[in-house]
């Protein structure tokens, strides 16, 4: 048996393997929480409905909406990943620490770590720059919306009209 | 140095990314290094986020030369590899929206060269064979264990998820209507999620029998190759743990017999 050699020979390997075997058993077991890097591979394992919301983010750069398949798949994802993380990053880093607060709450601070406050301004100025690399121009007016849609027998389809994203203002 | 260029190509460095805010996970060791106030030290010093993508590139490059120039820095080099990855991966994915299970390989492949002597070298190679069998396996497990396997429109649903913004946007491009198409009949979609996950559960083999090994490396090939085509997910750095299933073919070396001088 592996593990017996194993132990036989390197007892130094043995543990750290057989450590790294219950970490993992243990993490995975549990569902939920992580420790890089023992880590949950159950990525799009849980229940998806077509019936589901989809959100759809869409930028226009100078007017011109960015195309998606004109990007790459990462530029893509960029865009529909940061425009719906930053309006919610703040929440989801309160509930994060709020979690880890039984495991870290004895540190000094109670665990919680300092929160950089990012302004709109900010952000703006930053997402511009990335879409400029994406579109290769100068941009003069920057604006992006969000729309949901519902998957209909043949097609997805709106359920409600695309909002501006009030956030992004580089205009 | 190739999943090096594909983060760079990605614009996926650290410098590159630019960050600006940390982006919480439930994961232990992301939480306490971000409690440090190192991710907020990085955001703040970009020649700080150039320095660390810099020796991001250099250390595998040391290790490299340790290995073949058989330098005694080799375990150091390999120590500190296996550290600083964990630490960078941890960076980039707080700081960003990537995933840490992309960087799996980045941190346990370097590991192979922390022992010292050949036998040890075979033990380490089959443990992280075994490791990556597990790893795997796993994947297959959680799709059972959430219940995506069960759902019959689990992969027109995923997929509508994955290209949504494709198929509003571009609907006339020929790849949005290969996806439409495959949305359209959840059950041919899902003949693709099926065997993704057969093919993680068949790694379980593995633990069993190395005469399989040939099998789980072309099915992990095919793996990568229809998560990029289908999903356009980029599982390209776990090419690396292919490199396991070929060389555990190789037998066990003799243990190494310390020669008694002559009297």
């Amino acid at each position: 048996m592996f593990l017996k050699k194993l132990y036989r020979h390197n007892k130094t390997l043995f543990l750290l393997f057989s450590g790294y075997l219950c970490a993992f058993g243990y993490i995975n077991y549990k569902w939920g929480v992580i420790a890089t890097p023992v880590l949950q591979y159950g990525m799009y394992s849980g229940k998806y409905r077509l019936q589901d919301t989809i959100t759809v983010y869409r930028v226009l750069a100078n007017n011109r909406l960015i195309d998606p398949s004109l990007v790459s798949t990462g530029q893509n994802d960029f865009i529909q990943t940061y425009l719906g993380l930053y309006p919610a990053y703040q929440e989801n880093n309160r509930l994060v620490t709020k979690t880890f607060h039984s495991y870290l709450g004895f540190l000094p601070g109670g665990g919680i770590p300092a929160e950089r406050l990012v302004t709109d301004e900010a952000f703006t100025k930053w997402f511009k720059q990335k879409i400029q690399a994406i579109v290769v121009e100068p941009i003069q007016k920057l604006e992006a919306t969000c729309q949901h849609f519902v998957w209909q027998s043949r097609g997805l389809v709106p359920i409600d009209t695309a909002s501006k994203l009030d956030f992004l203002d580089a205009n | 140095m190739v999943c090096y260029f594909l983060l760079w190509s990605g614009g996926s460095l650290l410098h590159q990314t630019a960050p600006l805010f940390a982006v919480h996970k439930l994961d232990l060791s992301l939480q306490i290094l971000l409690l440090s106030g190192l991710g907020d030290f990085v955001i703040l010093h970009p020649w700080l986020q150039a320095l660390l993508d810099v020796t991001y590139m250099l250390l595998p490059l040391l290790l490299l030369w340790a290995v073949l120039k058989h330098s005694t820095y080799q375990y150091f080099f390999a120590f500190l590899n296996v550290i600083y990855n964990i630490g960078y991966s941890l960076l980039l994915t707080g700081l960003s929206a990537m995933s840490t299970q992309w960087f799996v390989g980045f941190i346990f492949i370097p590991a192979l060269f922390m022992v010292k002597g050949e036998l040890s070298f075979y033990y380490a190679l089959h443990c992280l064979r075994y490791l990556f069998i597990i790893i795997f396996f796993s994947a297959g497990l959680w799709k059972i264990r959430a219940g995506g396997l069960f759902n019959l429109e689990q992969m027109s649903a995923i997929l509508l998820r994955q290209h949504g913004s494709l198929l509003v946007s571009a609907p006339q491009n020929w790849y949005a209507s290969v996806i439409l198409s495959l949305v359209r009949q959840p059950g041919i979609a899902y003949i693709f999620y099926a065997l993704g996950a057969l093919a993680e559960l068949f790694f379980v083999v593995g633990l069993f029998t190395k005469r399989r090994d040939k099998w789980l490396l072309i099915i992990l090939l095919l793996f990568i190759a229809f998560n990029m085509v289908i999903m356009k997910i980029n599982y390209f750095p776990w090419v690396a743990f292919g490199f396991l299933f070929w060389y555990s073919k190789l037998n066990e070396p003799l243990p190494s017999i310390t020669k008694t001088p002559d009297v």
